[in-house]
């Protein structure tokens, strides 16, 4: 099967990368990746015709590739699976009412729908006829393990991931469980902010990280003690599985389809839940039988994640078309 | 008779220093001669060079704390009686990248490689007992170190009394400066009781930073980074003025994960500063029924147990009652003749 990715995201090379992202799909389709946006400018000589050498692509959506995405569908013959680039939330609040009806229409028009969380499949039903799955994201947790991420001892630090989403919250559980943080930093003035934050709560020590590249960042991750990221996007959840892949548990609210899978017991009620997740620090670090219990679990679902799966799942749904 | 002590260092004011000269009153007490000797350039007022200890001598008590060439002498020294004085070795895995662990992983070997030279050892707590035991020692005797508690009852230094008479609440730790005392979670739990419980209080870390500078650098940062306020490293006091910081503060807090015997806990204890402290190695012992044990570094719930002990009336004086109880079993009245006692049968 010739498959294309048309994302958002700049183009990439598909020879050097094995990473958790959505480009994944194309690495592991064997296939090609389209920045979506430079179709729309005009910045490639070809018309949406020469998306017809391709019997399958993907278009991951967000405002800026509705169109691209209907377009596709409508001047070639591939057959189109429309992919959920965000939380629904983002579809269903965020965009204006233009795009959400263009966003219908492109549900209604594309052969199928892929999701990442599964609590979104009675939500997409309920917009189009056409057949919807969740498919997520692949993850190329044999990198991880084999090349990324030796055994290493881990140290008492809590990865937080990053401060752009709902980042309050999680210095607000982190100061709570007293332990040293670790932060992705979405810009510089992170550190500056939580310094300013520190007069007024007791944060503990935070480790800044600076990691644009996944392989840096994850490869930061394999000496954190667990992962805690309090997020309210209703998401596939590449942190969790990030967390799980570097054998660490991950305490998340269930509107990560990752961590409902992976760490069941590690779900907090929702993303403000902040003694909840105390709670959970707690035990991890009192119990070991628990921490090893909940890592046992991870370790036997992981299989769900990987690359073999992934496309098993997207080819499922392709054979639904 | 002659009963001489060796001990690798002498430190004015350090707890193992002033038990030596303790051990050295009673001794003399007991009408028998006794010197104390250290290495060459370690010396203290009334102590003697170690290289001047020549022929043979009729007992030593060797302190052991830390390697050093001092066992190595005293390998070559003939005395009737050779007794080891165990004070246990701070775990070399806290000291990584310092100088000082080679002396440590030195005094674990030289604890086992001794062993045949000592007729039996002494040491302060049943669980530097169980590390002797481990290494093979027999011959054992526990006595806790001889603290004379009545220095104690001094009037404290009145301008530190006064420059701190607030309705601040102080915390107290008081020990050297060193990475197995775990001063950055003190710092944490300070942090988090500062800053969500009560804004009007103070860290007091009251000992010695000389001998890890590079520890005392990184607490200092800490303290920084956290952005906390009233922390007060105060390094080496005059007696006066830790007779001051005890009696200024609301409680003791120790997150120390290794004491062989620890004076700061019993001087609380006689002080009347109800102690919080983590459940690990001789702690537990020390406190006996008294004080109050944690047993996991939960940042939160230890700060709120300090809250706690601060404003309920009922359980601080409960506390205080229980370790004024404890410390009867330290008092000079009771310890110092149990050495008179084990001297006369060990020596005689």
């Amino acid at each position: 099967m010739k498959f294309c990715l048309v994302s958002q995201t700049p183009p990439s090379d598909l020879k050097i990368k094995d990473v958790n992202r959505i480009t994944q799909w194309a690495a592991v389709m064997e296939g090609d990746h389209y920045n979506g946006m430079s179709f729309e400018h005009g910045h490639n000589s070809f018309s949406y015709d020469f998306f017809s050498e391709y019997d399958l692509v993907m278009v991951a959506v967000r405002h800026e590739t509705i169109e691209v995405g209907l377009k596709i569908k409508r001047q070639s013959s591939a057959r189109v699976v429309v992919f959920l680039d965000g939380e629904i939330e983002y579809f269903t609040s965020y965009i204006m009412g233009d795009k959400q009806v263009k966003f219908i229409e492109l549900l209604n028009t594309a052969d199928a729908v892929g999701v990442t969380h599964e609590y979104d499949i009675p939500i997409i039903k309920a917009m189009t006829t056409r057949p919807v799955g969740m498919v997520g994201v692949p993850f190329p947790l044999k990198r991880v393990r084999e090349e990324l991420c030796p055994q290493v001892e881990k140290k008492q630090v809590i990865q937080l991931g990053s401060m752009l989403r709902n980042g309050f919250i999680n210095l607000a559980a982190l100061s709570e469980i007293g332990l040293p943080g670790s932060i992705d930093m979405y810009s510089r003035k992170d550190e500056e902010y939580i310094r300013l934050m520190r007069k007024y709560m007791p944060i503990p020590q935070i480790y800044f990280n600076f990691t644009p590249r996944w392989e840096d960042y994850i490869t930061q991750l394999n000496y954190s003690f667990m992962g805690l990221h309090l997020d309210f996007r209703q998401i596939w959840g590449r942190f969790a599985l990030d967390c799980a892949a570097v054998k660490i548990p991950c305490i998340a609210p269930d509107n990560f389809y990752t961590q409902k899978r992976l760490f069941p017991r590690l779900c907090v009620k929702n993303y403000q839940d902040i003694d909840g997740a105390v709670k959970l620090a707690g035990e991890l670090l009192k119990k070991t039988s628990f921490y090893e219990e909940v890592m046992a679990y991870a370790e036997s679902q992981l299989y769900f994640f990987d690359n073999k799966a992934a496309k098993k799942r997207l080819l499922d749904l392709f054979n639904k078309i | 008779m002659q009963i001489d002590q060796i001990i690798p260092s002498m430190r004015h004011g350090d707890d193992i220093s002033n038990a030596v000269l303790v051990l050295q009153k009673i001794i003399k007490d007991l009408g028998c001669e006794s010197d104390i000797f250290t290495q060459t350039g370690q010396q203290e007022t009334g102590t003697k060079d170690l290289s001047s200890l020549d022929g043979e001598r009729d007992n030593i008590i060797y302190h052991m704390f830390i390697g050093s060439r001092a066992a190595k002498t005293l390998a070559g020294i003939k005395a009737k009686r050779k007794v080891l004085f165990y004070h246990g070795i701070m775990p070399p895995e806290y000291f990584e990248n310092h100088p000082s662990q080679i002396y440590m992983l030195g005094g674990r070997e030289e604890l086992k490689k001794l062993k045949n030279q000592f007729e039996f050892a002494f040491t302060t707590t049943k669980y530097l007992e169980g590390e002797l035991y481990k290494e093979g020692y027999g011959e054992t005797c526990v006595l806790p170190l001889p603290v004379d508690l009545e220095e104690y009852d001094q009037e404290p230094d009145l301008q530190l009394m006064k420059a701190y008479d607030d309705d601040y609440t102080n915390i107290l730790f008081v020990g050297q400066i060193t990475p197995n005392k775990k001063l950055e979670d003190t710092i944490s739990v300070f942090n988090y009781y500062h800053k969500r419980l009560n804004p009007k209080s103070r860290l007091f870390l009251v000992g010695s930073f000389s001998s890890h500078a590079g520890y005392c650098q990184k607490l200092l940062a800490l303290i920084k980074e956290l952005e906390i306020k009233n922390v007060f490293l105060t390094g080496r006091t005059s007696f006066k003025k830790l007779l001051a910081y005890y009696r200024l503060s609301r409680v003791f807090l120790c997150m120390s994960e290794y004491e062989g015997f620890s004076t700061p806990l019993i001087e609380a204890m006689y002080l009347k500063v109800p102690i919080v402290a983590f459940n690990r190695a001789s702690v537990p012992e020390i406190l006996g029924e008294s004080g109050c044990l944690i047993n996991d570094k939960d940042v939160r719930e230890t700060a709120r147990l300090l809250d706690r002990i601060v404003n309920d009336h009922t359980k601080r004086k409960e506390m205080i009652r229980l370790q004024s109880k404890r410390v009867t079993a330290f008092l000079p009245e009771k310890v110092f003749p149990l050495y008179r006692k084990v001297f006369m049968l060990a020596f005689s």
